[in-house]
């Protein structure tokens, strides 16, 4: 590698031409890096965007019989059933789940990523009692579980990030470990153990590395799951907690008005879908563009 | 095989204990006094310490846990706080419905998902491919919840196809859209799956001398390439069932279907710690069954990881 660096640039072209294939998935990941980005920065931007405070209940947001509005110039999508603005609430409801979701994802892959490059490279008892605890972790059921541990500790931001973390660094650890037990076998890891290298540092700079693009793929696609876990939660009531604006609590508490007011539902559910949709692609793509071929 | 079947079954035993044991301290660790809230908020102290006495939560950690595995052993669960009836017997009473209910979600995910993927990994590229390939995009990242809600306006309040939730006879009326709702997701992820599996196969030598020695293409996709999909599907299956057995709160919570996922959700309502605990286990248990079930069919249809 540094040899190659200190070649005079006119003997290696200095970049090879991307092949039509390879110029597709460059625009792909772009297209879905643009659209990820796009999302968080209007959940970002929320409170110097949105027209209106989310929370602020109008007096003229609702109809003298107490339904919601329609749309109007003042309100652009209408109210939801406390008569608050509907279109503030949307843009501040992708708030709370892209928090929880991507830092669940990071503390995730922190934890998988060190325990998976453990128990791979390890191997004996260390493996095996990661990969039993993987295997315990995974055979609780998801939701109740979550919803159980939640109604122990109270559902705060904080307590959902670290429940969920605790639950999905399974996966990320699995495919870690598949990942270093292929490693470990070739040549560099033995060449490194001669040279005297110890485990820690082995597996810090030379196998870590290594699973890297694995990891970030898995981690975008735990961010898309998480985020509909938490909608789930929060839909069940023990997740984000009312007053709050959080697109899975806003279609629970709007879905009695679905018949005379139907964009209370669809407009946060649509919200989800794209974010979902947007976040996944971004890893399937980055996913294609590293497979070079 | 025998011996990798026992040594499976073992782990599957280990595996429980240790969550028995996780649920367990998760009991522990509840915030409140369970004495207090059966007793009441008229009750005086000395009743709180006679109920508390009664229910055991006076006895050391180590004393407590071994009367629970005791009681697990018996097939004890505890008592609801709220009913005053044993555990078990109240998700043994709903299990059925969970039962129906995954049941038709499995059905589902196969019904859309199987012929899905085939016929997209077929035809490459093509129309079909194209349409359910951004179906199965779309659905994967539609939330439960928000499918089910709109499923039951439009096809059961609008059109009054289907009744508005709830369980009833013909039973299969009433399970019909909780059960699409289910598998739904299941079939774009099994679109998914079985679509990669088949354009792996199909570049396989074997393939080419299966067409090459005549065979129809019919006879190539149903003799060859099929039972190297099933492999897989079984795994998937087995696992869904499993998952769907341990309770789909969200579905049927959405429709009202009686099952233990909605008795749960009613319980954390009416914080019946015993009841909700209780159902985790009774999930955790069917997980650790289906694994156990899918590893040794597995084991019989591939002679090599048995012999690991």
């Amino acid at each position: 590698m540094n040899i190659a660096q200190q070649e005079p640039s006119s003997i290696a072209p200095r970049r090879p031409r991307l092949s039509p294939r390879q110029r597709r998935r460059y625009m792909r990941f772009a297209l879905w890096a643009i659209v990820v980005l796009a999302i968080v920065a209007v959940a970002m931007l929320a409170p110097s965007i949105s027209p209106h405070n989310p929370d602020k209940l109008f007096s003229n947001g609702l109809t003298p019989s107490g339904m919601p509005l329609g749309p109007s110039k003042e309100f652009p999508l209408g109210t939801d059933q406390f008569g608050r603005d509907e279109l503030s609430r949307l843009l501040w409801g992708g708030r709370p789940a892209l928090l929880i979701s991507g830092l669940a994802s990071v503390f995730s892959s922190i934890v998988g990523i060190v325990l998976g490059t453990a128990a791979g490279y390890f191997g004996g008892w260390v493996d095996t009692v990661i990969s039993r605890f993987v295997n315990i972790l995974m055979s609780f059921p998801l939701t109740l579980f979550a919803v159980a541990i939640v109604l122990i500790v109270s559902p705060s931001i904080l307590n959902l990030i670290v429940i969920i973390a605790v639950i999905y660094w399974t996966y990320t650890a699995r495919l870690v470990r598949a990942e270093v037990l292929t490693l470990r076998e070739q040549d560099f890891v033995a060449a490194a153990h001669a040279l005297g290298c110890s485990p820690w540092r082995l597996m810090v700079k030379h196998l870590m590395p290594n699973v890297f693009d694995t990891v970030l793929v898995r981690a975008v696609l735990t961010m898309a799951q998480v985020f509909l876990l938490e909608s789930g939660l929060s839909y069940l009531g023990v997740g984000v907690q009312p007053p709050t604006p959080d697109w899975g609590l806003m279609i629970a508490q709007s879905q009695n008005y679905y018949g005379s007011d139907p964009g209370l539902v669809i407009y946060p559910g649509l919200a989800i879908v794209i974010t979902v949709i947007a976040v996944t692609q971004l890893g399937e793509s980055y996913r294609a563009l590293k497979r070079r071929t | 095989m025998l011996r990798h079947l026992v040594k499976r079954f073992l782990w599957s035993l280990f595996d429980l204990l240790i969550i028995v044991t996780i649920t367990f301290i998760l009991t522990y660790l509840l915030p409140g006094d369970p004495a207090r809230t059966i007793a009441g908020p008229h009750a005086t102290l000395a009743d709180v310490l006679r109920i508390r006495r009664q229910l055991g939560l006076d006895a050391p950690l180590y004393v407590q846990y071994g009367r629970y595995l005791w009681n697990l052993v018996h097939l004890n669960l505890g008592t609801s706080i709220e009913f005053g009836t044993p555990v078990l017997s109240d998700i043994l009473a709903k299990f059925p419905a969970t039962a129906l209910l995954a049941a038709t979600g499995v059905i589902w995910e196969l019904i859309l998902g199987l012929p899905l993927g085939v016929f997209s990994a077929i035809r490459r590229g093509g129309v079909l491919d194209q349409i359910s390939s951004t179906l199965s995009m779309a659905a994967i990242a539609m939330p439960q919840f928000w499918v089910g809600i709109i499923l039951l306006f439009v096809l059961a309040f609008k059109f009054h196809l289907f009744p508005l939730g709830g369980y009833g006879t013909p039973v299969l009326w009433y399970a019909f859209l909780p059960g699409l709702t289910l598998g739904i997701g299941g079939a774009a992820y099994y679109q998914q799956l079985i679509r990669s599996r088949v354009l792996e196969v199909l570049p396989q030598q074997y393939i080419a001398t299966a067409r090459a020695k005549g065979l129809s293409e019919r006879q190539v996709l149903l003799r060859h390439v099929m039972p190297q999909v099933l492999t897989t599907l079984i795994t998937q299956i087995g696992m869904d069932a499993g998952y769907f057995m341990a309770g789909v709160v969200v579905v049927e919570t959405v429709f009202g279907w009686p099952g233990i996922g909605l008795q749960a959700w009613t319980a954390i309502q009416a914080l019946d710690v015993p009841l909700v605990i209780g159902t985790v286990l009774f999930g955790a248990f069917w997980i650790v069954l289906a694994n156990f079930v899918v590893d040794s069919i597995y084991g019989l249809l591939d002679p090599r990881i048995r012999l690991r």
